[in-house]
């Protein structure tokens, strides 16, 4: 069992198994052969973080015991770039409000957790493929802070990706 | 809100964008301004990077332009691969007399083709305007020996040395040599004292190299593979036509009962007995044929890798085998205990002539291309869509001879026929200067038939749908 810390001072016992899902957490406890670890995300203090944090339990704990991606197998690397697929417990984990799956990301990404970053990077893809500039700004509610002679210059310079 | 898309990190961005679509892409770039940044200056060159192509003579000149417009050069050639649109091109005057068989092979640099003991070069470049295509230019031209049946050339393979200057040739007196085309002065061809390998008094037929491995075959059918120098010899018994090498497997095309047999190649050498057996589609199985033209899918395909081989056979039929599928015939007709496997697509030229040479890639890295024995003509097939038929088209010049070999680049494919290298450029922006210029004869010129509108040159594309 170890012992994560976060910044808003949280405690949570984990099992091992559950905390290496983390590399980041993984490589801490490895290197200092300490059982508490605090994540550097959870050092800001600018996050809302105890509700992503449990998410990313979540999905910790369900993929215990997996095998963790390495680096240098290029052909998996390969894999996972070309697949959109999203396994099945994965999709309704991630289904959740764009806030949350914003956190989660960002968790993973600091927390060094490659599949559910990924999950994630692919979710957001999910949502924008064959969107319209215009719904791309509806969908993450970005404001369109082109001017009108902007927009027609890089309308233009992108006509040639348009679907023939 | 506290967290958005635009707060993402970088690094973040880069692993979306990495399975985003082009337009995906660029509806993203046309959102707001940090969207715009992001995706020109991550978003197109991620999305290179996970398409690689196969693509040596416009791969240096592409990578001076942004990622953006090598992403734009990309999506238009497949557009115009999709619509059949392309500009035809001789590379050459035609070559004085009749029969050879000339061979061509690319290295990162340069192009080269030889034609009985002749090895013209070809050095790839950028245009003086960054929109036009990227240029061929005429190197050398040289001449081996003097001109003796022995020094005739009959295949050539790329070193993949630092350069791409130096290419293996295998000659008819059964010499292999390594050497470099890039000779300035004499134009006379040396060989080096020291030969990779030799098939004394047989002749070559083919080479096939990949990394520090050469792989050869004779007409009598002997193989040698050469790896980092080192040299090993296999009999496969039997008239042999064609050698293909991947990184993990020696493929040999034959005239044979099984015209098609892969072997191993394992760090401690070739396998003596095949290590697969790959057959043709179950109706053709006990019919004899032969196998002229084998090569890999492209790399990185979607449809494919290396356990993907694509073969050109005698009946007109392009076969594709999947190692790694369990696809065999139900009653194998030959005793060992070698693995047969099916093909699992299969496409047929419509005028059933000979295949002599296969190749892949082109567009989105998906067509399948195959040159004829006769008529100087190539038959294309699009692996995504296999029930559609394919489409063919004839080398500039109506050339009667077979297309004897060719280099499938995404935007261009190169080959040749008896009389002469020609291209096929399915990019943008090809005009006059993208080639090499040569000079013809006045019979040469009326056969050639040049567009009086652009650069290219008349040829007859047609349907296979067309047929009756």
């Amino acid at each position: 069992m170890v012992l994560l810390v976060t910044s808003d001072n949280k405690n949570f016992v984990v099992d091992r198994e559950v905390a290496d899902r983390s590399v980041f957490v993984k490589n801490t406890l490895e290197a200092r052969g300490l059982s508490i670890a605090t994540p550097p995300m959870l050092n800001g203090g600018c996050f809302e973080l105890t509700s992503p944090f449990l998410q990313v339990l979540e999905y910790c704990q369900h993929h215990r015991g997996e095998p963790l991606p390495t680096t240098d197998d290029a052909n998996a690397d390969e894999n996972r770039k070309r697949t959109t697929d999203i396994g099945e417990w994965d999709r309704k984990f991630i289904t959740v409000d764009h806030e949350m799956l914003f956190e989660i990301i960002l968790a993973a990404n600091y927390l060094d957790i490659k599949p559910l970053l990924d999950v994630g990077c692919k979710t957001i893809g999910n949502m924008v493929k064959g969107k319209s500039p215009e719904e791309v700004r509806k969908l993450f509610d970005i404001v369109n802070d082109f001017t009108p002679e902007e927009e027609a210059q890089i309308k233009k310079e992108n006509e040639w990706a348009e679907d023939p | 809100m506290v967290t958005h898309i635009i707060s993402l990190p970088t690094d973040v961005l880069v692993i979306i964008f990495e399975s985003l679509s082009i337009q995906t892409l660029a509806a993203l770039s046309q959102a707001c301004h940090h969207l715009h940044f992001a995706v020109n200056r991550f978003g197109w060159s991620s999305h290179l990077l996970a398409n690689t192509r196969f693509s040596p003579s416009t791969r240096h000149a592409l990578s001076l332009r942004p990622p953006r417009d090598q992403v734009k050069y990309h999506h238009l050639s497949d557009i115009a691969w999709r619509e059949e649109r392309f500009v035809a091109r001789p590379l050459s005057s035609a070559w004085p007399g009749a029969f050879r068989r000339p061979a061509l092979a690319v290295s990162h640099s340069r192009l080269v083709v030889a034609s009985r003991n002749l090895v013209d070069s070809y050095t790839f470049h950028s245009p003086q305007i960054p929109t036009q295509s990227p240029q061929i230019r005429n190197e050398t031209s040289v001449t081996l020996g003097g001109g003796a049946a022995a020094d005739v050339i009959t295949s050539v393979a790329p070193v993949h040395d630092p350069n791409g200057a130096e290419f293996y040739i295998g000659l008819a007196s059964g010499i292999i040599a390594r050497t470099s085309v890039d000779v300035s002065g004499s134009g006379t061809l040396h060989l080096p004292p020291v030969t990779e390998a030799v098939h004394l008094g047989d002749s070559v037929l083919a080479l096939s190299s990949k990394e520090d491995t050469l792989l050869s075959v004779s007409q009598n059918g002997i193989a040698t593979v050469s790896i980092a120098g080192c040299v090993e010899t296999l009999d496969l018994k039997t008239r042999a036509w064609i050698c293909h090498l991947s990184t993990n497997h020696a493929m040999f095309g034959l005239t044979s009962k099984t015209p098609l047999i892969v072997h191993a190649i394992r760090p401690s050498g070739i396998s003596t007995q095949p290590a697969h057996i790959l057959d043709p589609t179950s109706q053709d199985t006990h019919s004899k044929s032969a196998v002229f033209g084998i090569c890999s899918a492209p790399p990185r395909a979607a449809w494919g890798s290396e356990q993907v081989i694509v073969s050109g056979w005698y009946n007109g039929s392009v076969n594709i085998h999947d190692l790694r599928t369990s696809t065999r015939p139900h009653d194998s007709y030959s005793p060992s205990s070698v693995p047969h496997l099916l093909p699992v697509l299969s496409f047929v030229d419509p005028s059933v002539d000979p295949i002599y040479c296969v190749a892949t890639g082109g567009g989105s890295s998906s067509y399948v291309a195959a040159g004829l024995a006769r008529h100087g003509m190539v038959a294309f097939w699009d692996i995504r869509n296999s029930r559609s038929s394919g489409w063919s088209v004839y080398a500039p010049g109506n050339d009667s001879s077979p297309v004897y070999s060719m280099v499938l680049e995404s935007s261009r494919l190169f080959g040749v026929t008896q009389a002469r290298p020609f291209v096929y450029d399915f990019g943008q922006g090809v005009v006059e200067d993208t080639f090499p210029p040569f000079r013809s004869t006045r019979a040469e010129t009326r056969a050639l038939k040049k567009q009086e509108d652009g650069p290219g040159y008349y040829v007859t594309t047609w349907r296979h749908s067309q047929l009756p």
